[in-house]
């Protein structure tokens, strides 16, 4: 009963492909990048585009976005082929932000956003009293108001894909496809990024599929993700379902990285140099566990003090280590770091 | 044949003896004539190997200095903007001159010359003139020759073509044949200095840059100077002369109410290229008896003026010469409609110099016209003053045809 | 379109209005301004005055009005299309194609076929380059745009059109080497160019032509401006790319292809007008930038046209000299300027 009533109340599918096959053809061949391929991208929902790179990310995303033809299968825009759409008619329910480069002399940020409205507006491209509507309200909703009237060519990248967001919103879309978003941006910029797109699902019934590298940052953000496997396969679900069914680890991990689904991210595998014991609370704590890893210790929760190699104890003014009877102490973690290595070498 | 040989072989032997016995009565025994052909045996300092000498009356571009075994020759401009030149031809046999002093830089020619490669189909008729067509070794190209003969030769591999690709010259070809002189049109060309650093000398003819027709012809001169045949060219220039200003004075004594306004040239894409008012044709058409439409027009060879200043000048124009192209006075309109605007155009005074174009686009009178004002003349002064010669038969010029399409 | 584009294309009509009294006025026949008028309201008819208003200066200055509109908008179609500031009208290599039309038939060095046939056609002088240079700029375009069909990137199909225009241009080298001297001032006058040569029956052809050309523009200034953004922006917003890269790339090779069959290859303005309109509108809309380039175009044209005739010497400067050597300068310092404002 109860779960019946859950199925009921997940969203509706905006975006759904049935057995679609993406790849190139040429005049002799056709090479699939990827086959069989099930997905669905749901009104008021972000989704995260992620696997390994060269893996066929980008070809999937451009087909699903009509800019390349699909080999076999379908892709549905609400329920309708796109194969059956005109390109204006494509454009009016699926906006794009790419990472192209976008080169373009004397032109206001409205004027780029205006450019949005090409499916809807007239012959020459006038705006009607609704299309300047649509353009004011897609700038205040990427928050770049206080752009409006600048040189698009003076924008910072971050800017400048904020706009090119907003320009796509302008088209009245019902699924926004972005390809590599936050690749040029800086670290701020792209958090920015991926949370205006949630929050963009959040206000509007917008569909939003994005692809990304920022595994990490997606993984908080995302409401569902699209992981793509090395062997070609697509996990789907949402970010903790994929977590657990250890498809992230599947993915991405290697020889010396591991994936953590705790802590819903990445470790380096640096060595193996025993076991250590943190004693101690708050951040400090936190800190010293993230030196011992680095370092190459392992830090069980539940071990005993005399089974471990190092011991280390952290309190206001610094920390102090025991290791086989002899005592250090320090100020800072970078001399906790420097104790550590010492002690590596001399073993 | 032989027997002649061993004779003149043996006057001229005596002639020698004599020489070195009296040197005062040598120069009374020689024959007195330039040598055409061959060198001089022995050199003789005192004597003068030049007793037929060239004295230029009209022309302005060129002249020449009688030394006793070397004349210097000179040009104003080897091509238009170009530096002047200098050549001193030697008789062959004696010493060239030190190329010092005025004779700096100068090019050395060994006269007569045996063997000369032409560059303009102007030099053929300059040759045929001069009756030596034999000393032709090189042509430009086989289809600027009209001459049987040095078709023949050209086939028989006995006349060289050696500019086949237009204004490009096959050099090594002229190397290797080694002719006496190399006679260019009077253009610029930068393998001009790589024939001269191998030894062969290249004269400029810039017979077109003169501003009168008799003046233009006078280059006959000019190149009998490289065949010392200069009493030849002597007589033949000065019997055309006499005949030209005959008929000039005849037509010039007409009164200026008697002398049509004479238009030139045709225009292309609205501007007109028509003579210069310094060039042979605009002295021609005065010397015709008539009047110049661009007389005080500064230029020597062609001008071009834009379509307005050509009506302004000669709408009232009553003959039109010089054009060319046209099938007839319809087909000219289709060309440009506003011919309409000239009085020639609609009295049908349209004449052009195409009277003997061959099919292949040909024309004898670029050939022959430089060397003929007289015939030149006679065919304007024909159509400008039919009654001053009314037995003349056109040479070149006819009127275009009236025809519809 | 703002006021202040309004302001500086009401400024740009006036100034087109005076050029173009200017050209009717200045010529090597001194005729008052009031003889231009009654020239052309028709009430000096027979009168040599009117004759040379009539069927001289006033299809020249069309003529220069249409070239200078036709480059100008074939030039800012070909700079929008190609992404490239430096795409002429000629990019495609249409002039190399028009001018291996008027090099068969003018130089003529042995290859008399095609002046041969032009002549079986009835058709000599003027009628018959122009007749050549359209048939060689159409020959290319057709083997470019065939060409270019198959290729999916612009600066592929650019670096096609200039390839092409090299090759063609070394058939004319060829043709040149080899022909007679005394074709060859044909040959330098045809390129030389000249509005002089459109009479009011060539206008009959040139004239539809070029407006066609510059029509399409105008009913493409949206599709060019979704262009601005680069090929698949353009597309993803619902623009059919191929069917506007074709229908823009015929309309811009059309006009250049018209203007060098009738005037001869005219350099520069191509190229310079639409960074002129760029420089002075300060906004790459094409929606401004098309009626300021036709405008523009035109009173560069007379301009270059009234300076190539310079009052007092009967003897002609090149018109195409006329254009480079005035319109560089004028480019390089509104480039400078916009460039020295980015940066600030």
């Amino acid at each position: 009963m109860t779960i019946a009533r859950t199925v009921a109340c997940l969203p509706e599918a905006a975006l759904r492909t049935h057995d679609l096959a993406v790849g190139y053809r040429t005049r002799r061949t056709t090479h699939a990048v990827l086959e069989r391929i099930n997905l669905t991208a749901r009104a008021g929902e972000l989704t995260c585009l992620m696997g390994p790179n060269g893996i066929g990310k980008s070809t999937l995303l451009r087909t699903l976005a009509g800019m390349q033809p699909a080999l076999w299968g379908v892709v549905e825009l609400n329920g309708v082929n796109l194969r059956a759409m005109t390109q204006a008619g494509l454009a009016r329910r699926l906006g794009v932000v790419l990472t192209d480069r976008v080169v373009v002399d004397a032109w206001t940020v409205r004027r780029v956003v205006e450019l949005g409205r090409y499916a809807h507006s007239g012959w020459f491209g006038g705006m009607a009293h609704r299309d300047r509507e649509v353009v004011e309200w897609a700038i205040d909703a990427v928050g770049v108001r206080h752009l409006a009237d600048r040189d698009f060519s003076r924008l910072s990248d971050g800017e400048r894909q904020r706009v090119m967001v907003a320009r796509a919103l302008a088209q009245e879309p019902a699924v926004l496809v972005l390809d590599e978003p936050t690749a040029f941006l800086d670290v701020p910029s792209r958090v920015e990024m991926i949370g205006l797109l949630r929050q963009l699902t959040r206000s509007t019934e917008l569909a939003v599929v994005v692809s990304t590298h920022d595994l990490e940052l997606a993984l908080r953000t995302a409401d569902a993700v699209w992981l793509v496997m090395p062997g070609g396969e697509v996990a789907t679900g949402a970010p903790e379902d994929v977590m657990l069914a250890g498809g992230i680890a599947q993915a991405f991990e290697g020889q010396h990285i591991r994936f953590h689904a705790a802590e819903r991210g990445f470790r380096l595998l640096t060595g193996d140099c025993g076991a250590a014991r943190i004693r101690g609370t708050g951040l400090r704590a936190v800190m010293a566990h993230a030196v011992l890893e680095r370092e190459g210790y392992a830090t069980p929760i539940e071990a005993a003090a005399d089974a471990c190699d190092v011991s280390v104890e952290v309190h206001d003014s610094g920390w102090r280590a025991s290791a086989h009877e002899v005592v250090y102490a320090g100020s800072d973690f970078a001399s906790l770091a420097a104790f550590l290595r010492a002690r590596r070498v001399a073993a | 044949m032989r027997w002649i040989a061993r004779g003149t072989f043996g006057a001229w032997a005596i002639a020698v003896v004599v020489c070195v016995a009296m040197p005062q009565a040598g120069t009374q025994r020689r024959a007195p004539a330039n040598r055409t052909t061959g060198c001089i045996g022995q050199f003789d300092p005192a004597t003068d190997y030049f007793p037929d000498k060239a004295k230029l009356e009209s022309a302005t571009t060129f002249s020449v200095r009688y030394e006793r075994s070397y004349k210097v020759v000179s040009v104003n401009e080897s091509y238009p903007g170009g530096p002047p030149e200098r050549y001193a031809l030697v008789q062959c046999g004696a010493p060239p001159p030190p190329l010092t002093g005025d004779l700096a830089g100068a090019q050395l020619v060994t006269v007569p010359i045996a063997s000369l490669f032409v560059l303009s189909p102007t030099h053929l008729s300059l040759l045929a003139d001069l009756d030596r067509i034999g000393v032709l070794a090189g042509v430009a190209r086989r289809n600027m020759v009209t001459d049987r003969d040095v078709v023949r030769k050209i086939d028989a591999g006995a006349v060289v073509e050696f500019a086949k690709g237009g204004a490009l010259l096959d050099v090594e070809r002229v190397v290797a044949s080694k002719p006496s002189l190399v006679m260019s049109g009077g253009t610029s060309n930068a393998t001009f200095a790589v024939l001269r650093n191998a030894g062969i000398p290249v004269a400029a003819d810039t017979e077109w840059l003169e501003p009168t027709a008799l003046g233009r012809a006078e280059w006959l001169k000019f190149m009998a100077l490289f065949l010392n045949e200069e009493r030849k060219a002597q007589e033949r220039y000065g019997a055309m002369r006499d005949r030209y200003r005959a008929l000039s004075a005849r037509a010039v004594a007409l009164p200026e109410a008697e002398q049509p306004l004479v238009m030139t040239g045709r225009s292309t894409r609205g501007l007109f290229v028509i003579a210069g008012g310094r060039s042979y044709v605009a002295s021609l058409i005065r010397d015709a008896g008539a009047r110049y439409a661009w007389a005080d027009n500064t230029a020597v060879g062609t001008a071009t003026v834009d379509l307005e200043a050509q009506i302004q000048r000669a709408a009232g124009a009553d003959i039109w010469i010089n054009g060319g192209g046209w099938k007839n006075l319809a087909a000219m309109l289709d060309d440009e409609p506003r011919y309409r605007a000239f009085k020639a155009y609609r009295t049908g005074q349209v004449w052009v110099y195409e009277r003997r174009e061959t099919s292949s686009g040909g024309n004898d009178y670029w050939s022959r016209s430089a060397m003929r004002p007289d015939l030149v003349l006679a065919d304007l002064v024909r159509i400008f003053h039919p009654r001053l010669n009314p037995d003349h038969e056109l040479e070149w010029y006819m009127p275009v045809a009236a025809g519809g399409q | 379109m703002t006021k202040a584009d309004l302001g500086r294309l009401t400024a740009l009509v006036l100034t087109l209005v005076a050029a173009i009294l200017l050209s009717l006025a200045l010529g090597s026949t001194r005729i008052p301004l009031r003889g231009v008028f009654s020239a052309l309201m028709g009430t000096s008819r027979g009168s040599s005055g009117a004759f040379v208003v009539t069927t001289i200066r006033l299809p020249r200055s069309l003529t220069a009005m249409l070239a200078g509109a036709s480059l100008g908008i074939a030039g800012l179609q070909m700079q929008t299309l190609f992404e490239n500031p430096l795409a002429d009208p000629f990019a495609l290599g249409i002039s190399s194609g028009a001018n291996l039309g008027v090099a068969l038939v003018v130089l003529d060095a042995g290859y008399g076929p095609a002046s041969a046939f032009g002549t079986a056609m009835g058709m000599r002088g003027d009628a018959l380059v122009t007749a050549a240079a359209i048939v060689g700029a159409g020959a290319v375009l057709t083997v470019v745009l065939i060409v270019s069909n198959r290729v999916a990137s612009p600066t592929t199909v650019l670096v096609l059109g200039l390839m092409f225009g090299y090759a063609v241009s070394a058939v004319v080298t060829v043709l040149v080497g080899a022909s007679r001297p005394e074709r060859l001032q044909q040959w330098a006058q045809w390129g030389f160019g000249s509005f002089s040569g459109v009479t009011w029956q060539r206008l009959r052809l040139f004239a539809p032509l070029s407006i066609v050309g510059v029509l399409i523009a105008l009913a493409t200034t949206k599709q060019l401006n979704a262009l601005l953004l680069g090929e698949r922006y353009a597309r993803s917003m619902g623009l059919k790319v191929r069917q506007a890269r074709l229908l823009t790339m015929v309309g811009a090779s059309l006009l250049g292809a018209v203007v060098t069959a009738f005037c001869g290859p005219i350099s520069f303005l191509g190229i310079a007008v639409p960074h002129l309109c760029r420089g002075l509108f300060g906004t790459s809309d094409h929606r401004v930038l098309v009626p300021a380039v036709v405008l523009m175009g035109s009173v560069l044209a007379l301009l270059a046209q009234m300076l190539s005739l310079l009052p007092g010497s009967a003897g002609m400067l090149p018109l195409n000299a006329v254009t480079s050597l005035l319109g560089a300068p004028v480019v390089v310092a509104v480039l400078l300027r916009s460039r020295r404002g980015a940066l600030a």
